[in-house]
């Protein structure tokens, strides 16, 4: 942690300590006198550097309960003012402390207003830091500090007195939980420990009289009183100090509450004045006595601090960052490297490869696609001798079948054989210029065998007005040339049409009547 | 340490306190700062400067690393395609050859394609063969087959001729197509019965496609004479 200085104001003069490394160290005592304050004005400046918390432990220290009307934002810092001024006109150092809300009516705000009254005192020590721009981080008492005290100490009761033995009197704080509601300084005639335990006895008694009269405290509730002082002097206040039906006292060796505290370095000493400033080291009041203008040095030094924390930080994070792109744009060039070697490696290949080419007539593309082209050609091309071969050798079979016409066609609809019922497909598409039609690959076997096609026109003899084995005849006929299965054959015209819905001329005499047809057969190559 | 909102110091008294000497007070409170303020700058800026320019700098690393991943994988696929290449031309090259020297690729040879009708004519003790040799025309080629810088070239024949039998014009297309290295395509054929009064008993007409390849290019317009 930073370094502190910890002042310490009693009502007559001024201690100061450093806190370093969890430690107090004493360092100087300043006299109220010139030379105190002149030597007060040299420390003050030589702390430019260091933050300042002082602990004023005075007698003049007054606490006023009173609610408020709940408020908020200017309306209430307004309406706090205004009772401040109304209860602690003359004093600079004052505070309004909120301490939770009525339960029932307007819910009003409880508050305890407190000040250092005689502020003419604690603000001559102030003054010569704020000339001297020391930053001082805030003025603070120990009935501020005890609640921070008790909650880290675990000490909690509902109605509680702590009395801690300083150096300048008995500190007597009644706290209800963890709030502060009254606190007052005694001093004491002695600081034997006799007189010491003999004062605590009657200042308990005279402060449950007066908290009972005051209606702090219920009347017949029991009172804890805790009592920290130093080891060596709990005995003789434990014989001091009787519990009574409303007190019930407590002894505390101060060594064992910084402990609980967490002060760790703690070093016993003879009064609290060290624990109380040692807890406010640790950790100050959120809110303490001192004016925002009286602390303004304070604010600088935490803003330098933190800019030059910042100044650090980015500095660091820059580095950082940079390094980081450094790292990157190295790692990058490491790769490029790398892959430049590769791209020059591929390349000597490449040329050697291409080096060893043999001289060819033309691009590999080309050669490639001649090849498969003819390929194409060769595999599929249509040509009539196949289907005509099959129509022979069903001739073969069925001899009264005579063909007296045979049309061959690959890959096109029969011109005019629309006698089946189906749309004739187009002819090849003519250019309207006249010009010749293009020719299109697939009717020369690219990319797959184009079908065939054939018109029989043909004449079964004898005839002999025998239309019934003429039919017959035709029919072994279709049936012979059906075998291959990839054929199929469409009786176009047959000889005599007996379907009902057609009519049927003829004459029973054997006049030069034929029996003429038509059939078409379509085949589909496998592939 | 934060002070009590009560405590916060008096607006009215300050402005009628002289404004100007607070505001001299104010900016030379200020100059505790100074020096941290100039620092912070000082870091900000110089943390920022090496920032922008080392991230700069590597993002042109980054750059340049880009661009020489590209050009190896250019190269790798480079390479990748010579290989290709050789192995196609290991593969394709004698076939190629052997089209040329066929004629199957490059300029149509009518000439041969007139004798070899004339040989199946003598050969076959054919009748008289009518023909018809259409100018030559570029084939429009199937989207399946990537063309790259080939085509294909079809010139249309018509034959008519008298055949004794079937077996004549199935003969004659046999005798054709061997000549053309069966680089030959039929379109159409028509047979028919002749009357019993004449010799020949069919009569026929064919419609072949006379095929050849070749590199692409302008085809020669109609009757002009091919470079020999």
């Amino acid at each position: 942690m930073f370094r502190k200085h910890l002042l310490y104001l009693s009502n007559d003069h001024l201690t100061a300590y450093r806190w370093d490394k969890g430690r107090l160290f004493l360092v100087t005592r300043f006299e109220n006198s010139d030379d105190g304050r002149e030597s007060f004005s040299r420390f003050a400046a030589a702390s430019a550097s260091t933050p300042i918390y002082l602990l004023a432990d005075l007698i003049e220290e007054d606490f006023v309960r009173e609610t408020v009307p709940h408020a908020l934002g200017k309306t209430r810092r307004g309406l706090l003012e205004r009772k401040l001024n109304q209860h602690y006109r003359e004093s600079a150092f004052r505070l309004a402390t909120f301490q939770g809300r009525d339960k029932e009516g307007r819910r009003d705000d409880q508050m305890l207003f407190s000040a250092l009254t005689n502020g003419e005192w604690v603000g001559s020590w102030v003054d010569l830091l704020t000339k001297a721009k020391a930053p001082l981080a805030g003025v603070y008492s120990p009935a501020l500090l005890s609640a921070n005290l008790l909650k880290k100490s675990a000490i909690a009761a509902d109605h509680l007195l702590l009395i801690s033995v300083h150096s300048c009197g008995l500190r007597q704080s009644y706290l209800q939980g963890a709030q502060v509601k009254f606190s007052r300084l005694t001093t004491l005639a002695s600081q034997n420990p006799q007189d010491i335990a003999t004062a605590v006895a009657e200042e308990s008694k005279k402060i449950e009289q007066f908290l009972a009269t005051s209606r702090l405290l219920p009347r017949g509730r029991t009172m804890s009183v805790v009592v920290l002082d130093h080891d060596d002097n709990l005995p003789s206040l434990a014989r001091a100090c009787s519990d009574t039906a409303t007190l019930a006292f407590r002894f505390i060796d101060t060594k064992m509450v910084a402990q609980a505290a967490g002060l760790k370095a703690f070093s016993a000493e003879p009064f609290c004045d060290t624990l109380f400033l040692s807890l406010l080291a640790q950790g100050a009041p959120a809110a303490g006595y001192a004016k925002s203008e009286q602390i303004k040095f304070y604010r600088l030094w935490a803003a330098r601090l933190g800019l030059y924390g910042a100044s650090g930080a980015v500095l660091v994070a820059g580095l950082l960052w940079t390094a980081s792109n450094v790292h990157d744009s190295l790692e990058f060039d490491d790769q490029k490297v790398r892959a430049d070697l590769d791209r020059q490696r591929l390349d000597r290949q490449y040329e050697t490869v291409t080096g060893q080419f043999p001289k060819t007539p033309t691009t590999p593309d080309n050669m490639k696609t001649a090849v498969k082209i003819y390929e194409a050609i060769t595999q599929n091309t249509p040509m009539p001798d196949a289907l005509l071969v099959r129509i022979s050798r069903a001739l073969q079979t069925v001899p009264r079948v005579q063909i007296t016409k045979l049309k061959w066609v690959a890959d096109a609809p029969m011109a005019g054989a629309a006698g089946d019922g189906t749309a004739p497909a187009p002819a090849a598409e003519v250019p309207p210029d006249g010009t010749t039609p293009p020719i299109t690959s697939v009717v020369l076997g690219i990319p797959g065998k184009p079908e065939q096609q054939v018109q029989i026109d043909g004449e079964i003899s004898p005839f002999m007005l025998d239309y019934r084995s003429v039919l017959d005849t035709l029919e072994q006929f279709k049936t012979e040339l059906e075998k291959d299965k990839t054929v199929t054959v469409t009786l176009v015209t047959p000889p005599v049409d007996i379907r009902s819905v057609r009519k049927i001329t003829g004459n029973t005499a054997p006049l030069g009547e034929k029996a003429l047809f038509t059939l078409k057969l379509k085949w589909k190559p496998i592939p | 340490m934060a002070q009590s909102p009560a405590n916060k110091p008096d607006k009215k008294s300050a402005k009628k306190g002289g404004g100007g000497v607070a505001a001299r007070k104010g900016t030379s409170d200020l100059k505790l700062i100074r020096l941290a303020s100039i620092v912070f700058s000082v870091s900000l800026l110089l943390s920022v400067g090496l920032v922008y320019l080392s991230n700069d700098h590597m993002e042109k690393r980054r750059g340049e690393l880009g661009l020489a991943n590209q050009q190896r994988d250019e190269s790798r696929q480079k390479l990748e395609r010579a290989h290709t290449e050789e192995r196609e031309i290991r593969e394709y090259l004698a076939l190629y050859e052997r089209f040329m020297k066929q004629g199957i690729i490059g300029e149509e040879q009518r000439l041969n394609w007139i004798e070899a009708l004339q040989a199946a004519y003598k050969v076959y003790k054919l009748y008289p063969v009518d023909y018809v040799i259409s100018p030559q025309q570029t084939v429009q080629l199937d989207p399946s087959i990537n063309a790259s810088g080939m085509e294909l070239h079809a010139s249309q024949i018509v034959l008519k001729s008298d055949l004794l039998h079937e077996g004549d014009l199935i003969n004659l297309l046999s005798s054709l197509r061997k000549s053309a290295h069966n680089f030959l395509a039929a379109k159409e054929c028509v047979l028919e019965r002749q009357k019993a009064t004449v010799q020949a008993q069919l009569t026929s007409e064919c419609t072949l496609y006379w095929l050849t390849m070749g590199e692409h290019k302008e085809l020669l317009p109609e009757g002009a004479i091919p470079p020999r």
